[in-house]
């Protein structure tokens, strides 16, 4: 794309680039790929956790958001969209993934399993930082409740957004952020009690 | 149990999600429950310790073999031409079978998992819905098709008026999670006595 078509389509809404690209332009679609791609691979990467993945899914959700281009009605935003895409892009992949290895599709029974050994105080000694530990509750969050997470606090999407990506309601959203909360602190717990100890007083 | 309902406003308001008066409410509960302040300091130290956390580190000259990359998929792309008309005639019929078809697959799957399910087990439930609306994706008429079939299903033991009320379930399938403990409990025993007779 060449500087000047680029800056060119800068100042254009999404919704005419969407025009545009719908009538075959394809530099109106790579002006709106510039725009999210970013967005698109920081939130892909939440799921895969990996780089050459991320960016396989990335790739096929920019493909399959041109290929479906033509059956978007515009009632939603181009980016509520093309998110909606990529979070069943991932999911499917995880599922996928996980069939592979034999694992069960969603863990349900989570909360109900605040005994695991995911805290230990040896674990502790060996220096694992909470952002670590946090990141590992994270990915072991059941699918619903983890795509809830990674748009509302790491995309920083309102509950109404993430409803319109997620096609449920404001209140189910609201919910599934509430127990995947419940089920990080049930396992985090303890090692925030034990850095709380560890604080100095005031 | 009222503690439940102040954790559940925590977690809205970490989401700026909660209402002034609620903010209010949920405030004078604070300085009164000890319990429910250390949840809020826990949940904030999470939501604080989420945002720190490292995002994918990712090059400038990625992005350009990125673009670069996806435009010449997209050149190679054909534009899509508007289907043949008898083509469009048969998707119309493939339409009309579609709800039958999926009041098939949903039997199928709730058979198929009846056997394995525990009895205590109610989210295998959500679980058998939640692959049928993944499987649905973004396709709206197969999703208005699937709504048809639930709460043609639905009519048949509701009345219309608990109907209006109540979200349509099939829209989402981790509806469940909408429900309280009470409605929860309740399902459970129906599902229980079903599965019993």
């Amino acid at each position: 794309m060449s500087n000047t078509m680029t800056s060119f389509m800068d100042d254009w809404t999404d919704d005419k680039l969407v025009e545009q690209a719908k009538k075959g332009d394809r530099e109106a679609y790579s002006e709106l790929i510039r725009r999210y791609r970013e967005r698109i691979y920081q939130t892909i990467y939440r799921f895969t956790q990996n780089h050459g993945d991320t960016d396989d899914l990335a790739q096929e959700t920019f493909m399959q958001g041109f290929r479906a281009l033509q059956h978007f009605r515009q009632k939603s935003g181009f980016y509520t969209w093309i998110f909606r895409i990529a979070v069943n892009q991932s999911l499917n992949f995880l599922k996928k993934k996980k069939r592979e290895m034999g694992k069960e599709e969603y863990d349900d029974n989570l909360l109900d399993r605040e005994q695991l050994p995911f805290y230990s105080p040896e674990s502790a000694s060996m220096g694992k930082e909470l952002g670590e530990r946090l990141n590992e509750a994270v990915n072991s969050l059941p699918l619903p409740y983890k795509s809830s997470f990674v748009l509302v606090v790491f995309q920083g999407m309102t509950h109404g957004e993430a409803a319109r990506v997620l096609r449920c309601s404001e209140n189910t959203i609201s919910w599934r952020m509430h127990r995947a909360r419940k089920m990080l602190q049930a396992k985090l717990k303890r090692y925030l009690d034990e850095v709380q100890n560890d604080m100095p007083k005031i | 149990m009222i503690c439940q309902k102040y954790e559940k406003w925590i977690s809205d308001a970490l989401d700026g999600a909660l209402s002034e008066r609620k903010k209010r409410n949920l405030n004078s509960h604070l300085t009164d429950c000890s319990d429910c302040h250390a949840y809020q300091e826990s949940l904030s130290r999470i939501q604080a310790e989420a945002l720190r956390l490292d995002k994918a580190k990712v090059s400038p000259s990625y992005w350009e073999n990125f673009s670069a990359s996806l435009k010449k998929r997209l050149q190679a792309l054909e534009p899509e031409r508007e289907a043949p008309r008898a083509l469009r005639l048969s998707w119309k019929w493939a339409w009309a079978g579609a709800p039958v078809f999926l009041a098939l697959g949903i039997s199928l799957v709730f058979l198929l998992n009846r056997g394995q399910a525990p009895e205590n087990d109610i989210f295998s439930y959500e679980a058998c819905l939640s692959r049928l609306h993944l499987e649905i994706g973004d396709d709206a008429k197969l999703e208005d098709n699937f709504n048809h079939v639930i709460l043609g299903s639905l009519r048949g033991g509701l009345d219309s008026a608990a109907l209006e009320e109540r979200y349509l379930f099939s829209e989402d399938p981790f509806f469940w999670e909408s429900l309280n403990e009470e409605e929860l409990e309740f399902i459970e025993q129906e599902i229980k006595k079903e599965m019993k007779s």
